[in-house]
């Protein structure tokens, strides 16, 4: 028997359920093309076997990050090097901006779907499918037969995200605890123009309408979808600036607020978003966290001033402090994005930057997390460093140098340092998901047991984590400038951090015991709802 | 008498500490391209090795031949 046909294969990281996968292969689907979505992780050699046969029209590349270019291109290289013939073409907010970048690099490619990708991905699939010319295609790239890169005029945004269908979700949903959670989206776009982000490039190069905010019931008709079909019971928003700002998003948020009540929805699920300092007020975030809200993730990214300005942020370091102030009144956890090294980072900086961490999450609220502002492509900062001279590394890996040449040596050094921290799996990513994880239980299951003594704990030791990290980073710059590397000891950062990893899962698992048949049935599957229908059967 | 683990694995096995990351999206790049740039260098390292190996072994190689032809001419 013949392998099933189909027609697209999209490739690219299944984290999270990819939002931006799901919407075109939906797209597609609902014109009747069979899709496939496969993970990049998977061995080159099995994904080239299971399209061998298939020989799909298009393979669709979607590349989130321009790092992880190496990789794609290496797999294209082995499905052509198997035999496959179909089109390639790619997407991303890389692959926009920098279109003629990557072409140069990536000759396996035939051509970029720039911008949003769901109309243009279709009308190629349908041109390929019938034989005919796509070099005419609006929204696209390629190199013509001489090598030059060819871009066609620019596709407009899609003006209504309602008509877009719910996307294909055909992965198991990721779980926090017991409770399924899957990525859901209210919006595109952001009206801000943050020096290290493209994601305003990418927005505004395109015509049509930046920001565009869906309607709050066909919102919830998908939550609810989600929740019969694949029980979530955690929704995590993942909009590039969740629609709350002026008075527009005010009426917005309190519509769907009211809708969460009326479906049931906020008696029953939670939420996190994504969102400005500066939205966080008061009686607003009361009225979301009433609806379910339970989390917030702020790009604070500076706690200096000069940081903040470099990055055009249009923020201040009061504005942050006080949105933090206010969610720790309000009971609803924060987390937030920090770029505790920047192009204006000085010695000074990154000890005051420090003093500002400590003043939001020494108390153990949030754990300690921070990372180095990279110049992606695309992005006005790397053009400014470009012109300063500054700009180093390369396309895949982009890079700079300080202003201050110790610091690019201190930085270096201390990377290696704070890895048992702030890596993948890190002490403080540890932390944040047993505070995430106790949030979701106080929320989801009622009645639980002996959540003040383990919050106070699991308190005491994220501010003792913190408490250290910052007194790691504090101590070594001073003593780094005075000529002492002495106390950028990685060994002792990593026998600490696994010492205080295991205090955290001794204390978690006697929690979780001290509960578990509370919270066995409460993450139990409810199979009343009938069986998990899938939208497209191969 | 089963540890905190073994309880929750045969009770209610969804709860078990999988040492996971966050659940909000933290692509830290840094951090993985720190990974990303270690592994390369590994693979450049060991590269750059066995070259040197090759080469040495090569002029060893090389070396022995012209002795050899050396001490035979002499």
């Amino acid at each position: 028997m013949p392998p099933p046909r189909i027609d697209v294969a999209l490739v690219g990281y299944q984290d999270q359920g990819n939002l931006g996968m799901g919407y075109l292969a939906a797209v597609l689907q609902r014109r009747g093309f069979i899709v496939e979505l496969i993970e990049v992780r998977d061995d080159p050699a099995e994904i080239a076997a299971r399209l061998t046969d298939r020989q799909p029209h298009i393979v669709g590349f979607s590349l989130i990050f321009q790092a992880f270019l190496p990789q794609f291109r290496q797999l294209a290289r082995r499905l052509r090097d198997a035999g496959i013939t179909s089109h390639f073409t790619i997407g991303g907010h890389f692959a926009s901006l920098c279109h003629d970048e990557l072409l140069a690099h990536f000759p396996e490619i035939d051509s970029v779907v720039r911008y949003e990708g769901e109309e243009t991905l279709l009308v190629l699939l349908e041109r390929l499918k019938s034989g005919e010319d796509f070099r005419d295609i609006a929204g696209i790239a390629y190199a013509d037969e001489g090598g030059r890169v060819v871009a066609t005029e620019a596709r407009p945004l899609i003006a209504d995200l309602d008509t877009l269908p719910f996307p294909y979700r055909p992965n198991e949903a990721d779980r926090i605890g017991g409770f399924p959670t899957l990525p859901v989206l209210a919006s595109r776009g952001c009206v801000r123009r943050c020096s290290f982000c493209s994601i305003h490039t990418f927005y505004r190069t395109a015509p049509g309408k930046v920001v565009r905010v869906r309607k709050p019931a066909k919102l919830i008709e998908e939550m609810l979808e989600l929740e019969r079909y694949h029980q979530v019971r955690v929704f995590l928003f993942q909009d590039d600036d969740f629609p709350l700002w002026a008075a527009v998003g005010r009426r917005w948020a309190a519509e769907l607020a009211e809708r969460l009540h009326e479906s049931g929805l906020a008696d029953r699920t939670i939420w996190k978003i994504s969102c400005r300092a500066e939205y966080v007020t008061s009686d607003m975030f009361a009225m979301l966290r009433d609806a379910g809200l339970f989390l917030v993730y702020m790009g604070i990214e500076s706690g200096v001033e000069a940081g903040l300005e470099v990055l055009k942020k249009e923020m201040t370091v009061a504005q942050n402090i006080a949105a933090v102030e206010t969610l720790k009144q309000l009971g609803v956890a924060f987390r937030y994005g920090f770029m505790l090294f920047d192009p204006s980072s000085t010695f000074v900086s990154i000890r005051e930057n420090i003093g500002f961490l400590r003043r939001i999450a020494g108390d153990g609220s949030a754990a300690a997390a921070f990372s180095r502002m990279l110049p992606y492509g695309g992005t006005p900062i790397r053009e400014q460093l470009a012109r300063e001279g500054r700009l180093r590394g390369d396309l895949t890996r982009p890079d700079y140098v300080f202003i201050d040449p110790r610091l690019n040596d201190y930085h270096r050094l201390l990377t290696q340092v704070v890895r048992p921290w702030l890596h993948g799996e890190g002490l403080s990513y540890q932390l944040d998901y047993a505070l995430d994880e106790l949030d979701t239980i106080c929320r989801l299951v009622p009645g639980v047991e002996g959540t003040v003594a383990y919050r106070s704990a699991l308190r005491a030791l994220t501010s003792e984590s913190n408490d250290r990290l910052f007194h790691l980073v504090e101590q070594s710059s001073h003593a780094f400038e005075a000529g002492d590397r002495s106390l950028l000891d990685v060994n002792a950062a990593r026998a600490y951090c696994a010492s205080v990893g295991a205090r955290l899962v001794e204390r978690r698992n006697r929690f979780i015991v001290d509960n578990i048949y509370l919270l066995r049935d409460a993450s139990r599957f409810d199979h009343s709802a009938g069986p998990v229908i899938s939208p497209q059967l191969h | 008498m089963p540890t905190p683990d073994e309880t929750i694995r045969d009770v209610a096995p969804l709860w078990r500490w999988g040492g996971r990351g966050p659940i909000w999206d933290p692509i830290d790049m840094e951090y993985k391209l720190a990974d990303l740039v270690q592994a390369e260098l590994t693979v450049a390292r060991l590269e750059t090795g066995a070259s040197l190996y090759r080469s040495l072994a090569e002029g060893f190689a090389k070396a022995a031949q012209i002795m050899a032809r050396s001490q035979s001419a002499g």
